[in-house]
């Protein structure tokens, strides 16, 4: 414990120093809660948007107001939309110190085993620094490869401003739902990626979660345009489970996949239990190009979460591979959709949820087959964990098939743990915990090779860590 | 406008799967009223009595198709019919109904089955045009087993609505079978309620659509007692530009432990025009359960195909097979020999048309 | 001499793009039995598929003619109707079809006419009774449930039923015990005549019991090795593979 409160003094340095450069900008930004079209200038303003951005950010509010709250998903009663302006603002985020950070996320560093370092890192801005130091590494290799690699603001004011123009909210408009409308008039943040034709990145990319930037975070924008037969893995690394107050997150990624060219998306969400994540993001893929998604969500209160890939080239694939792990509280409702829009496309969907202590996991899915899309294949598979009767794990598919000349599959299991493995376990000497973690491991396991090494470990641990007081 | 056939979990409003679409709606009764389709009882086995006082215990089931649905069927209804069973009986109660140009039959039938009673029920609906709405509601008491076995041989211009409710006490089973061959328009929903330890649903069902028919089906399994069992399986041939959405819902509630859910649809699709959408639902708050699904669409298995080629049979003659293969499994639960080979006869008909 | 039932001229197979059989040469008389063996994964399946016309080996160079005609291009069902027959190493279980109503349609398809049904029935349940396959198997789905042995009988069942010029045994015997063996043998002697062939792929010499071997072939890699008569089949068995290779 002596190490741990020594190490809680550096970041909580580390946090106020930050925070408090950030306190007095924010100062000048209060303004009443709720979402009017004065705020939306607001923020364009601060920003510095180009008159473009400006007027698509009211046009995206106008889009919210007319858009009903879903009625098909999770409840998200809970969150105040009136409230929402406040979770804009960078004021919530800024007085955040590691004191502020709850106990039990505190605890959960402290039994995940973070390298110290690292520790301070994930703790908080310290690990955006962190982050942009291994960043600013690969930038340099990256760069001279032709890769941009900045934030999205800097981005639109430079001379990718017409690119962004022409593919910013063009995946995702602001008309796809309510939340995007939202995101479509606050965003802020957020990451641009551009790899040019031919190229590829064999470092996977980074963007870690920037919360000294104002505004950032809950409405984070990614655009990442790929050219021709390139190659790009990125990674978002929401892995650091969030301290702040705030309450709703409404991202967006986008992602444009060109013709024959290969990009790797790989996600872990650990957000704190009181964020409710209503995040979309989208690829589009060229001919004979290919999307993969790698997702495992185990954090946030509620989510609302289905990345989407559109199939619009000729023999262009997607992969979704996915864990969603919820407990105490958590309401996690996640899947994958495709729409299967040219010849010869195909899509393979691998998912496994886990629900305990509670927690609601559902899998939710929507495979469409156009009338254009003769001689594709789909196939999905989702297996659920209930770990006790408690909790809940709905799966909900859907496929829509409108040619003759597709093969379209699908498979779903629900399930408990095996008496009888653990059994058999606990005669080889494993207590029943252990046992039955290791069966809930291995039935993520194929989920886990997936992932970005230190994020399986973090998974794994996460894992463990979950079904510690489990049993009993 | 009200509901029918609404799925018990929504989702994405953008599919249209949630509920069924403008095409399956209920006809509009016109302001005179339909003429009186042809309802018969075609046979009556001995040990009971077919009249029409529906037990309390019936009325208040809620079949597949929705409260609206079976509202409407049960207000319109110009033919009922009842019946309660003390024991078992052996040999099937055969009812027809038979519909025509500007008739319909909006048929009520309700089944209280007491105690250890067994009956068997088939239902044919017949006629090339006009409107058939059926409701049949059934009450199975401890250890009742009923079979219902609806045979649809409707022609290409009829409007068809079915419910099917079944409320199971302990150690019950209700089977069903279900084969709907014609029909413009054919929306189907059945419900079980696994009340109690034990009690079972088996459910088999097999649809061609063809041309530019509707179909709309939405089946549901709550497993609500102990060591409840669900089998739903559905097999499905689409040509022309028909156009179908199947629901199948496994809810498994909290209480239903050691419960076990499977349920499969295979579709077969012949014609670049169809649509085919499937929503196959588990839904799951109980731990110690085991659920199932599987679905699966689009051409035949070319394994199976390259293997009756070896044995000389045309890819043509092979899909026939394939097709009549998906069928035999459903049409062998019909209780009657003489009606069985007249569902077969028809089907391979119909199949040859396709 | 009159010209081969089957031929097979410089064949060349392939699947998913990697070849399998690198240049094979057979030729098979009427009346003959051949024997192919060799290790496994050398391409004896992908051969007796390839002549069968199995969709997913691709002839990339090559011919096969099937009593004089060039084949090599024919759909599997033409190939089955002029004659040939395979049995399956792994047959199909198709659940909705009975065997009897498959295997009646599939005589129907190779001799042109539909059995008459009695005829037909009374034929039927003889073989079956030859083969020790209850009667109840007629009205049971194609190999639904059928163990191993009983899916190598139907398969034998058809080869009685269907009377094929030319059959091609893919390792029927594989997994029978000792008496199915025998009784499968006692089914391809049944109708085994001077005017039909045979080619077996087998490990094993208990199948062969009874029957005049005329060649034994031998593949390794994708290539015939070694060709012989009925007495190379005793030296594989006893002596292995390598014994034979050494000679190439």
């Amino acid at each position: 414990m002596a190490a741990f409160d020594t190490e809680k003094t550096v970041v909580a340095d580390i946090d106020r120093t930050v925070y408090d450069i950030k306190d007095k900008v924010d100062a000048a930004y209060e303004v009443s809660s709720g979402l009017t079209e004065e705020i939306v200038r607001d923020i364009s303003r601060e920003k510095n948007d180009p008159d473009w951005m400006r007027d698509f950010r009211l046009k995206s509010l106008e889009i919210y107001e007319k858009l009903p709250i879903p009625d098909w998903g999770p409840s998200i009663e809970g969150l105040d939309m009136k409230n929402i302006v406040t979770y804009v603002r960078p004021k919530t985020g800024m007085s955040a110190t590691w004191a502020q950070v709850p106990e039990d996320i505190k605890n959960t560093f402290e039994r995940l085993g973070i390298p110290q370092a690292e520790r301070s890192g994930l703790a908080g801005v310290g690990a955006q620094y962190d982050s942009e130091v291994v960043y600013h590494n690969v930038r340099k290799e990256v760069e001279d490869q032709g890769v941009v690699y900045t934030d999205l603001e800097s981005a639109l004011k430079g001379p990718y401003e017409g690119m962004i123009r022409d593919h910013f909210m063009h995946l995702v408009p602001p008309t796809d739902h309510k939340f995007a409308a939202l995101h479509g008039a606050v965003w802020s943040g957020g990451s641009f990626v551009y790899v040019p034709a031919g190229v590829s990145v064999e470092i996977p990319l980074q963007s870690y979660f920037r919360l000294n930037a104002p505004g950032a975070g809950q409405f984070e924008h990614t655009l990442i345009i790929v050219d021709k037969n390139a190659y790009l893995h990125f990674i978002e690394g929401c892995s650091a489970p969030k301290y702040n107050v705030a309450n709703l997150h409404a991202g967006c990624v986008e992602i444009f996949v060109g013709e024959g060219s290969r990009v790797r998306y790989s996600t872990i969400e650990n957000w704190s239990k009181n964020m409710y994540n209503l995040n979309t993001k989208r690829a589009t893929v060229g001919k004979g190009g290919t999307i993969e998604w790698v997702s495992g969500s185990f954090g946030s209160h509620t989510s609302y979460l289905y990345p989407m890939s559109i199939l619009a080239g000729e023999k262009s694939r997607m992969e979704f591979t996915g864990i969603t792990f919820a407990g105490a509280g958590q309401e996690l409702d996640t899947g994958a959709k495709v729409l299967h829009a040219a010849p010869g496309t195909s899509s393979h969907v691998t998912t496994k949820s886990i629900a305990r202590d509670g927690g609601v996991s559902n899998f939710r899915s929507s495979v469409v087959i156009s009338e254009k899309a003769a001689g594709s294949k789909s196939s999905v598979s989702c297996e659920s964990l209930m770990l006790d009767s408690r909790s809940r794990s709905d799966t909900i598919p859907a496929m829509d098939i409108r040619t003759d000349k597709a093969d379209v599959g699908h498979e779903a299991k629900i399930g408990r743990i095996s008496e009888d493995a653990v059994f058999y376990l606990m005669s080889r000497g494993l207590s029943e915990e252990d046992a039955k973690a290791l069966i809930v491991g291995g039935f993520a396991e194929p989920i886990a090779k997936e992932l970005p090494l230190e994020y399986a470990v973090e998974m794994n641990n996460l894992i463990h860590l979950e079904m510690k007081g489990s049993i009993g | 406008m009200e509901k029918v056939n609404a799925i018990p979990s929504l989702t994405w409003h953008r599919l249209r799967v949630n509920e069924a679409s403008e095409k399956g709606a209920f006809p509009p009764v016109p302001r005179r009223g339909w003429g009186a389709g042809d309802v018969t009882l075609v046979k009556v086995p001995r040990g009971i009595t077919v009249d029409e006082d529906e037990p309390i215990a019936c009325e208040e089931l809620e079949s597949g198709l929705g409260q609206y649905g079976d509202r409407l069927i049960s207000e319109n209804a110009n033919s009922r019919w009842a019946v309660t069973v003390e024991k078992k009986i052996k040999n099937p109660l055969i009812i027809e109904d038979s519909v025509a140009a500007g008739c319909a039959c909006v048929t009520c039938g309700s089944v209280y089955a007491v105690a250890g009673s067994a009956l068997k029920i088939i239902h044919i609906f017949r006629g090339d045009e006009g409107v058939s709405q059926s409701l049949t509601r059934i009450y199975l008491e401890e250890g009742a087993q009923v079979e219902l076995c609806e045979i649809q041989l409707l022609g290409a211009a009829v409007s068809r609505h079915c419910g099917v409710a079944a409320f199971g006490q302990a150690g019950s089973q209700f089977r069903y079978t279900r084969m709907e061959l014609g029909g413009a328009v054919t929306v189907c929903g059945a419900k079980a309620v696994l009340s109690a330890r034990s009690a079972a649903f088996d459910m088999a069902c097999a649809y061609m659509g063809t041309g530019d028919e509707y179909l709309d089906f939405n089946d549901v399994a709550n497993h609500i007692g102990r060591e409840t069992g669900s089998e739903m399986h559905v097999f499905g041939v689409l040509g022309g530009t028909a156009d179908k959405i199947l629901r199948g819902t496994i809810d498994f509630r909290p209480g239903a432990g050691r419960s076990v859910g499977h349920e499969s649809e295979s579709v077969i699709l012949m014609s670049p025009g169809v649509r085919n959408r499937t929503v196959p639902l588990i839904l799951c708050g109980e731990e110690e359960v085991e659920g199932q699904h599987a679905a699966s669409a689009g051409r035949l298995d070319e394994d199976a195909l390259y293997y009756l080629n070896a044995r000389g049979i045309s890819p043509e003659e092979a899909r026939r097979l394939m097709i009549e293969a998906g069928f035999r499994p459903v049409a062998d639960r019909i209780p009657d020999a003489k009606l069985r080979d007249e569902v077969l006869e028809e089907l391979g008909r119909r199949i040859a048309s396709l | 001499m009159s010209t081969p039932l089957l031929k097979i001229e410089g064949l060349h197979v392939s699947v998913d793009e990697k070849e399998i059989l690198h240049g094979v040469d057979l030729e098979i008389g009427a009346g003959q039995v051949h024997v192919l063996m060799g290790p496994n994964g050398t391409g004896k399946s992908t051969l007796v598929s390839a002549v069968m016309g199995d969709p997913r080996f691709t002839v990339t160079e090559g011919r096969i003619y099937f009593k004089g005609e060039d084949v090599t291009e024919a759909k599997t069902d033409e190939r089955a109707r002029m004659g040939m027959f395979l049995s399956f190493q792994a047959p199909q279980e198709i659940p909705g079809i009975t065997l009897e109503n498959f295997i009646r349609t599939a005589c129907g398809a190779v001799s042109g006419k539909q059995p008459k049904l009695f005829a037909f029935r009374r034929e039927l349940r003889e073989q079956m009774a030859r083969l020790g396959l209850d009667e109840s198997y007629a009205e049971r789905y194609l190999n639904v449930g059928f163990s191993g042995g009983e899916k190598k009988k139907s398969e034998i069942l058809q080869l009685l039923m269907m009377k094929p010029a030319l059959a091609l045994l893919d390792e029927t015997d594989s997994g029978l015990d000792v008496d199915a063996v025998r009784t499968v043998t006692e089914g391809i002697k049944a109708w085994h005549n001077a005017e039909n062939s045979l080619l077996i792929i087998t490990h094993n010499a208990k199948i062969l019991e009874g029957l005049d071997v005329d060649h034994v072939h031998v593949l390794s890699k994708g290539l015939i090795v070694r060709q012989g008569g009925a007495e190379l089949v005793r030296e594989i068995t006893e002596g292995g593979f390598a014994s034979v290779k050494e000679e190439d």
